[in-house]
């Protein structure tokens, strides 16, 4: 909306008048704002900013300094039966209380100077060590990283085999345990880094005998400053990706939130039609009755639907998440107060050409309401989108939840962490978002046409 | 119109794919197909998904199909026990656990233990009690919990204290507190510091513990005598013997009644409202409160806070150099409160042996070896929680001192009307809390007199 600031041009009052609306609503404006603001850029940084005294809004760009000072240590490797097996300890002398020491002293250590061309390779070789015959189903190792944002790379030799992993990008400081899996977890927790491997030439993905194992290599990856910048701000989004199956969720939430925003909007259209122009007995009494069941919280009702559901066979399946969500109270009084808005003349006029009333239906009334179906459709998806009560009734198993119940799982256990809550939170909000930033008139719409926001 | 048939093509494509691409839960023919259920955090699905997979592995003949939940666990067991929907094995906390086995949803597992010999000895004690109830098991545990104190070794060099946070009474306890408050500098800032953090309602229980006192008390009328004894919490009537007549009371009637108004419960709460002056006022005592705590406790600014088992993963992160205290021991001793999660198998079964089967394997050693590797909780089987695979001291996962805690855990028995007496605790504990100015608050006095008087009247019926 424009501002019309000659209106304002007559007086002096006038004139503070309006620069005092500009500057509530500029205040209003901020206030909304920085908390957001603050959710972005939060969710932006890794935990070595998160951490930085004073308080950093961005994350500090990587040094240009080309060169990685990493150690490596306790390397061992775990049996399917999560036994472990030690295989190298670099600091077999260091005991005692102080951490500190106990992890500094006697490790494997990787200082590379990619701009002098040295050797970025570490070798940690297992051939004559006497390892037993036994299947593994991954290797373990404790990395103090320097933060650089350069990547490891992991290459392990075998009799016959090599396994190779994508590059590892150590952004991190101090030490952090890394597991480099021969089969893939389905689902990796958080708080360490982790490294699939992939057979060469490809296998079975069984597991690998841990006599069969030659040397473990270790290889400094020199990584170009932005696309260092790039990992290390992306490191938040990654790790809540990576720590459950929000891919899944994703489109679930997606799948659900269109299917119930069509037919409700469609459902709603129809009712909406018949409670506006179709005369039968009884109608505006049948309305009022419909629109009571606004009154009624959805908590109340929710009892009685799942053991609905349940009788139907179809608790746990897509049938639950959708169906009882197509009929809305909310959308047909929305759209029966649009309907009755417009000229009754056109409609008169259809009827003349032969339209039937479904045709008007279709033809007339619904390309003249496309702002208040918008509107509808706008509000739907929003409320399906972050719905969470519902979806936690009718659903069981983990594929069939939505991203509201993710997000959930992630908050119980990572709380304290915010960058990386802040990323999950901002992944599940992204498309409320888009739809609100470009729907956002009929959003202002739906609230002057029905007085409410639903 | 052709919004329409675009959203509707993008819905069918939508649909038909997350169909098609659903993961393959269908068991084969030749196998047998149980439901596995637990709260599924990011950690737990991780850790269960693992097991879950091995398990399937070592039993080509049974698929488990994993359902992790969010949200109170306990509304979801109860929705799906009361809907005929419960899971085959599910997980339960020694919360609710005598709540749902007083009304028979758990199978007793005593028939299969007696039937494989299976042995609940290598299991701690406490542990292998919390899924007992009135004499019978129906279930096995697979992780317990303590509250301990985390430690800013830095914070007490400050002061000059040089007590053993693992074994400091209650004097020196709340003179290190004392000492840690005030200010300090910190990476070059001076900044306050506090020595400690409120407790909250279940918490106080410890100090209430320490000081000699208890909430609920156990009792066993004698079917001989007639005398009503006073027992522990895991006695039952079959093998207490009754002290006036010194025979076994067995068939006589195990009651229980509320004791919070005792000397030694008061000396508890006035040493717990003691420290309070020592504490960041700001952050309030409840659970939610916790993370606002583990943030001034990383930045250097609080001194000693409460941790458990759960703590280790958060405060290995943690840039301060901190170690692990017990509670101080007060005049009734030196105790803690314990936790324990375990799994039972659901009473409406159609597979018991399999469910069993499963069972087994979750509580076993290769499953307690993972969950002391993930550092979810203190395994229960002894031997896992006293192997390197729990205390390892040269990594930052050294977890041995909560094993050693289970010197001071004090077991106690959650009945079925505990969840109703611990509402009236909290309730009123949230008076105590209150600024002594304000008109609602209460004294300790008052305070464990109107828990005593509520419990009794609301609790047990009895005036």
């Amino acid at each position: 909306m424009q501002f019309r600031w000659r209106k304002y041009r007559r007086g002096r009052l006038s004139l503070l008048q309006a620069t005092l609306v500009r500057a509530v609503l500029l205040i209003g404006a901020v206030t909304m704002a920085v908390p957001f603001g603050w959710m972005v850029c939060t969710a932006l940084k890794d935990k070595r900013t998160m951490d930085s005294e004073p308080y950093r809004w961005l994350p500090k760009m990587p040094s240009a300094d080309p060169t990685v000072s990493w150690s490596v240590d306790y390397l061992s490797a775990s049996t399917p039966d999560f036994e472990d097996v030690v295989l190298r300890d670099f600091d077999e002398t260091a005991a005692g209380d102080d951490r500190a020491a106990r992890q500094g002293a006697g490790s494997l250590s990787m200082a590379v100077d990619f701009a002098a061309d040295q050797t970025p390779d570490r070798t940690i070789d297992l051939s004559s060590a006497e390892l037993p015959d036994t299947p593994v189903s991954m290797l373990a190792f404790w990395l103090r990283g320097d933060g650089s944002g350069h990547h490891l790379r992991v290459t392990v030799h075998g009799d016959g085999f090599v396994y190779r992993a994508d590059d590892l990008p150590v952004g991190f400081e101090g030490w952090k345990e890394v597991h480099c899996y021969f089969r893939q977890e389905q689902f990796d927790p958080l708080g360490r880094e982790v490294v699939p491997l992939r057979r060469d030439p490809p296998g079975d993905g069984g597991y690998v005998s841990l006599r069969s194992i030659r040397k473990v290599e270790l290889t400094a990856v020199a990584e170009p400053l932005w696309s260092r910048a790039w990992q290390r701000w992306t490191y938040s989004f990654r790790k809540a990706w990576q720590s459950m199956p929000f891919g899944r969720f994703y489109l679930n939430s997606l799948f659900v939130s269109l299917a119930v925003t069509l037919g409700q909007v469609l459902t709603s259209a129809l009712a909406g039609y018949a409670f506006a122009r179709l005369r039968w007995p009884g109608r505006d009494k049948f309305f009022l009755m419909y629109l009571a069941t606004m009154m009624i919280p959805a908590a109340v009702t929710i009892v009685p639907t799942f053991v609905l559901m349940k009788m139907l066979g179809w608790f746990d399946t897509y049938r639950a998440l959708i169906l009882p969500l197509l009929f809305s109270a909310y959308g047909t009084f929305m759209l029966r107060q649009f309907f009755l808005s417009l000229p009754a003349d056109l409609e008169d006029a259809a009827r003349i050409d032969g339209c039937g009333k479904l045709r008007v239906w279709l033809h007339v009334i619904l390309p003249l309401s496309k702002p208040a179906l918008a509107t509808l459709a706008t509000f739907t998806f929003l409320g399906c989108w972050g719905a969470f009560q519902w979806p936690l009734f009718a659903t069981q198993s983990m594929h069939m939840k939505v991203l509201p119940i993710g997000l959930s799982a992630f908050q119980d256990k990572f709380s304290v962490q915010y960058n990386l809550m802040m990323a999950a939170s901002l992944i599940v909000m992204l498309p409320t978002l888009a739809v609100f930033l470009f729907n956002q008139r009929f959003f202002t719409r739906g609230i002057q046409l029905s007085g409410m926001k639903e | 119109m052709r919004t329409f048939l675009a959203a509707v093509i993008v819905i069918a494509a939508l649909g038909i794919y997350l169909l098609a691409t659903q993961p393959g839960e269908t068991a084969r023919e030749d196998q047998t197909r149980i439901r596995f259920a637990f709260p599924g955090d990011v950690k737990a699905i991780s850790l269960f998904s693992r097991l879950a997979n091995r398990f399937m592995e070592l039993n080509p003949d049974i698929h488990v199909k994993l359902e992790p939940n969010v949200g109170d666990f306990r509304q979801i067991i109860k929705r799906d026990l009361v809907a005929d929907i419960a899971p085959d094995v599910f997980f339960s906390d020694d919360d609710y656990f005598t709540v749902f086995a007083d009304d028979g949803h758990y199978l007793c597992l005593d028939e299969l233990i007696a039937r494989e010999g299976y042995d609940t000895a290598p299991f701690y004690a406490p542990a292998a009690e919390s899924f007992r109830w009135k004499g019978k098991t129906y279930g096995l545990p697979f992780g317990w919990g303590c509250s301990l104190l985390l430690y800013n070794r830095q914070a007490l060099r400050d002061a000059g204290i040089d007590y053993d946070p693992t074994k400091w009474t209650w004097e020196q306890f709340a003179e290190t507190v004392r000492r840690c408050t005030g200010p300090a500098t910190v990476k070059g800032q001076t900044v306050q510091r506090y020595g400690y953090m409120r407790d909250n309602s279940s918490h106080a229980m410890c100090s209430l513990w320490q000081g000699g006192g208890t909430i609920l008390q156990k009792a066993i009328v004698c079917p001989q005598c007639g005398r009503r004894n006073d027992v522990p919490d895991v006695a039952e009537p079959d093998t207490a013997t009754c002290g006036r007549c010194g025979r076994k009371m067995t068939g006589g009637e195990a009651e229980w009644r509320a004791a919070c108004d005792s000397p030694g419960a008061l000396a508890g709460i006035e040493y717990m409202l003691s420290l309070l002056p020592y504490t960041p006022r700001a952050v309030a005592s409840g659970a939610t409160e916790m993370p606002a705590n583990q943030e001034l406790f990383a930045i250097g600014r609080l001194a000693i806070i409460r941790g458990g088992p759960y703590s280790a993963q958060w405060a290995a992160d943690v840039d301060v150099d901190w170690g692990i205290g017990y509670f101080p021991a007060g005049p009734g001793g030196r105790w803690t409160r314990f936790y324990c999660d375990g799994f039972v198998i659901s009473a409406a079964t159609k597979h018991p042996d399999v469910s069993w089967r499963l069972l087994k394997y979750l509580c076993g050693e290769d499953a307690q070896r993972l969950l002391a590797k993930e550092a979810y909780h203190v395994p229960v089987r002894r031997a896992v929680a006293q192997s390197p695979y729990f205390n390892r001291p040269d990594t930052p996962w050294d977890e041995s001192i909560f094993a050693g805690a289970i010197e001071h855990v004090r077991f106690q028995r959650k009945i079925p009307e505990w969840d109703e007496a611990s509402q009236i605790v909290d309730r009123n504990f949230g008076l105590l809390m209150l600024e002594p100015d304000s008109p609602k608050h209460i004294s300790a006095a008052e305070y464990l007199s109107r828990c005593q008087r509520e419990i009794e009247r609301d609790v047990f019926d009895r005036e």
